[in-house]
């Protein structure tokens, strides 16, 4: 067994739980909110039903890719498509915060960097903690430039 | 037309004529990773020895033998030339079946220059292709250029006045092995000419095997339906959630305090002659205190163009570009396909669809490409009735952001489910087409701005005209009385039918100007939540907006005559805007909220 | 084969349909079967026989009789193949599949 594979089988099952936790409370079911628990991590929001969903997909992508064997090519991609669907939810979640955050609000046109750094931190939404763990599907891509 | 013959760049589509275009001529034009942007053409002037010299980019086009109107434009430029130079672009990654137009170029005895364009690309690939052989064999010159980085482009432009015509029958005999002998006097049969193309290819190009690589990998993913379909989810829960927030980012976080709390009262207290009529239409009410309420032309006109229709298409049209650019837009065709093939078009409407939320106009352009009258009225119809632009989507996320993507939601389904009545209703045929679908690549940020640009200018010279001029024929008409008769008039429909207030009349009329005027109109008018949602989508359902009508009647005029089209469209939306209007309010009644 | 593959082509702009298609495939032997498009499984690879549809379009994006093609996806609902045929991919409709002759080897 690759050490790859090792990782994304775990990513895989850490995403898909994550989505799981989503796409319930998406749908209204009363599960608590990890926040309480674990401090980093909510999961809350609008549209949490479709990125339950997105995380759920990834999560399938990363252990499909795992099953197939990640010395395949093929597999290489489908964990990166995984990855690249968890960097567009991250992406545009940093990115709505950021640009929500820089206005500053009524009487000030800007918000001072203290505020805008601190939206940036925790809780973080599923796909911003995962997404840094799945930057390391750069690794083929990387691997197929030095070829 | 002129003195001096013409340049026409031909080739297939997205083999990167525009780039190359803008290259040789020093233009701004949009080029995409889809076939089918440059529906009109595009002209300019290039400097050949000191003379200007016309430069024309030609529609893409597969072969002579046209399939859509696109390739009828750009056969007919062929045709109306006097001696063009034609300069055939060749995506040097897929040779072949460049060439074979290539074949039937010369065959009609044009001059020709071939550009193989891409060629770093087929570098890339292990596509070695023997350029000087190539030249050879054909008889014309043949030079290797990288459209999107400038590359080759100077000598192209320098070996322009060598263009060269070359007979099938010579190119013959200058092969290796003969190929069939009797079969090449009859130079347009189809299967000579692949002959001739596939003995040149084996005798110029080599192909080394390569390992297919990570973007040709995620390639084949986004367009397989089990990986496909959920990273179109996420690739369509980006588009929206990047378009609300920098939407929201300039509208609400930047104009909205901009104009209601520094604009809105210095121009009500500094305009002269409060109570007159001038007053009224530039500046409304004097009382109002946000400017989406103000409605007079200096006040709500400017804010609505500037603060809020500006954000959102600049929002839209990055990502669009983006789409298009990576060649996602011919994927994401793909895996719709099955979808509309219910309402009896083929996936390929996904492009003016996907033009429509940005701008209905160009949307309705975009038809063109679609093969059949049936499918040009259908595909048509239903984007201009059922597609919220751009300008519209920023007012809603604006005005109503928790509604906004139910009711986008709700036009989406009206979309289908009225092209899939209009599919049995309308006769014609809708036959099959094959797509080609081009390769992911990395867009390119100089093409993304320039597109961006371009587009942006475009929009702005024609919507800000329109959102103010509809403000002030709003207002003009609420001075001569005609909006309190309408509002009479129509009073028993809307209550009646719609279950909305009267006082939606002038957002109606407004509606005709523009739709996302009139949306802005309404939050003016006090409703519940429901009637606001239920008069946004009256809005965006009834008539499309001036512009839009006009690019109807344009194509409608050679898409089945302009009385078919264009009263089979506006048959049609009244009738989806009493069918689908009722039946939003009979959902709202048995939800108990309406 | 060269001359197989004008003999289909000839037959197709004649107006034949999946008749005469089908005796060319024949004469091929044991070794090869014919098949239609439609039927070859996903990653499956076979040999343009003849391209039924008098549409020239779909010969001038590459797919022509002799040519090597590989079905890469297969969309439900009667959705269109992606094929991936020379060098391009290109998405067929599930009819153009149905007409397109194939043979594959056994």
């Amino acid at each position: 067994m690759r050490v790859d594979e090792v990782y994304f089988g775990v990513l895989g099952v850490a995403v898909g739980l994550m989505g799981l936790l989503a796409v319930v409370r998406g749908l209204g079911l009363a599960l608590p909110n990890p926040i309480s628990t674990l401090g980093v991590l909510t999961i809350s929001g609008t549209f949490l039903l479709w990125r339950g969903v997105i995380l759920l997909s990834a999560s399938a992508f990363y252990l499909q890719g795992v099953v197939e064997g990640l010395d395949r090519r093929n597999a290489q991609g489908t964990v990166f498509l995984g990855s690249l669907m968890l960097w567009i939810v991250a992406g545009t979640d940093l990115l709505a915060r950021l640009l929500e955050t820089i206005p500053g609000g009524s009487e000030q046109w800007l918000a001072s960097s203290g505020e805008i750094l601190a939206v940036l931190g925790p809780p973080f939404s599923p796909s911003v903690v995962a997404a840094p763990f799945a930057l390391s599907a750069l690794a083929y891509w990387s691997q197929e430039n030095e070829q | 037309m002129s003195q001096s013959a013409s340049v026409l760049l031909m080739g297939h589509p997205n083999v990167g004529k525009s780039a190359l275009f803008n290259r040789l001529a020093g233009a701004s034009i949009a080029e995409s990773n889809y076939p089918g942007t440059t529906v009109e053409y595009t002209k300019s002037q290039l400097r050949l020895n000191n003379e200007p010299v016309p430069i024309i980019d030609v529609p893409g086009t597969f072969s002579l033998e046209p399939k859509d109107r696109a390739e009828s434009v750009a056969i007919g430029f062929l045709e109306s030339e006097v001696n063009p130079t034609v300069v055939c672009v060749i995506d040097a990654t897929r040779i072949e079946r460049g060439l074979n137009l290539v074949l039937e170029i010369l065959d009609r005895g044009y001059e020709v220059v071939i550009a193989l364009n891409m060629w770093d690309e087929a570098r890339r690939k292990g596509v070695d292709i023997d350029a000087d052989m190539l030249a050879d064999r054909l008889g014309v010159p043949v030079v290797q250029t990288v459209a999107t980085e400038g590359d080759g482009v100077d000598d192209l432009r320098s070996i322009l006045d060598r263009a060269n015509s070359s007979s099938l029958a010579s190119i013959t005999d200058r092969l290796p092995s003969k190929v069939h002998d009797d079969s090449i006097i009859t130079g347009d049969e189809p299967a000579a000419r692949w002959d001739i193309v596939d003995t040149i290819v084996e005798s110029v190009v080599t192909y080394q095997e390569t390992d297919p690589s990570l973007s040709d990998q995620l390639g084949q993913l986004t367009i397989a339906p089990k990986t496909g379909l959920p990273f179109a989810i996420a690739v369509l829960y980006g588009v929206w959630a990047f378009f609300s927030s920098v939407a929201g980012f300039f509208t609400d976080g930047y104009f909205v305090p901009l104009f209601d709390d520094h604009w809105l009262p210095w121009i009500q207290s500094a305009f002269p002659a409060e109570g007159s009529w001038l007053y009224f239409l530039l500046v409304g009410d004097p009382t109002a205190v946000n400017s989406f309420e103000a409605f007079g032309v200096l006040t709500s006109g400017l804010f609505v163009a500037v603060g809020v229709v500006l954000p959102a298409i600049l929002a839209l049209y990055l990502v669009l570009a983006l789409l298009e650019d990576s060649g996602y837009i011919a994927r994401l065709a793909v895996l719709l396909d099955a979808a509309f093939h219910r309402i009896g078009l083929h996936g390929y409407a996904i492009v003016p669809m996907v033009l429509s939320f940005g701008c209905n106009v160009p949307g309705v352009a975009a038809t063109r490409t679609l093969e059949t009258n049936k499918q040009r009225f259908l595909t048509m119809t239903l984007l201009s009735v059922f597609i919220p632009c751009g300008a519209q989507l920023g007012v809603m996320l604006s005005l109503i952001p928790q509604y906004a993507g139910y009711i986008l939601l709700y036009l989406l389904v009206g979309f289908f489910v009225f092209g899939a009545v209009l599919n049995r209703i309308v006769p014609g045929s809708a036959p099959e087409v094959a797509v080609d679908i081009p390769p992911l690549r990395r867009p390119r940020l100089a093409n993304v701005i320039m597109k961006l640009s371009v587009r942006i200018r475009g929009f702005m010279m024609s919507a800000v005209p329109f959102v103010l001029a509809g403000v002030g024929i709003v207002n003009l008409l609420y001075l001569g009385g005609a909006v309190d008769w309408l509002a009479t008039v129509f009073q028993p429909v809307l209550s009646g039918w719609f279950g909305v207030p009267e006082e939606t009349v002038p957002a109606l009329i407004a509606g005709f100007m523009r739709k996302d005027l009139a949306i802005a109109q309404l939050s003016a008018v006090s409703m519940s939540p429901f009637q606001t949602v239920m008069s946004v989508v009256m809005v965006s359902i009834y008539f499309p907006c001036v512009a839009t009508f006009a690019m109807l009647i344009k194509e409608g005029r050679t898409s089945g005559g302009i009385i078919r089209a264009v009263g089979g469209a506006l048959a049609t939306l009244v009738a989806a805007l009493f069918i689908w209007g009722g039946l939003l309010r009979v959902i709202g009644i048995i939800l108990g909220v309406a | 084969m060269s001359d197989n593959k004008s003999k289909a082509e000839s037959q197709s702009s004649v107006g034949a349909n999946g008749v005469s298609c089908r005796r060319g495939c024949r004469r091929k032997g044991n070794r090869r079967q014919c098949k239609r498009l439609s039927d070859l499984e996903c990653g499956e690879t076979g040999t343009i026989e003849c391209v039924e549809c008098g549409r020239p379009n779909l010969h001038s994006m590459g797919v022509r009789p002799g040519k090597r093609i590989t079905v890469c996806t297969k969309h439900p609902f009667d959705g269109p193949v992606v094929v991936s045929v020379g060098r391009s991919t290109v998405s067929l409709s599930r009819s153009h599949a149905r007409q397109l002759e194939v043979t594959t080897e056994q």
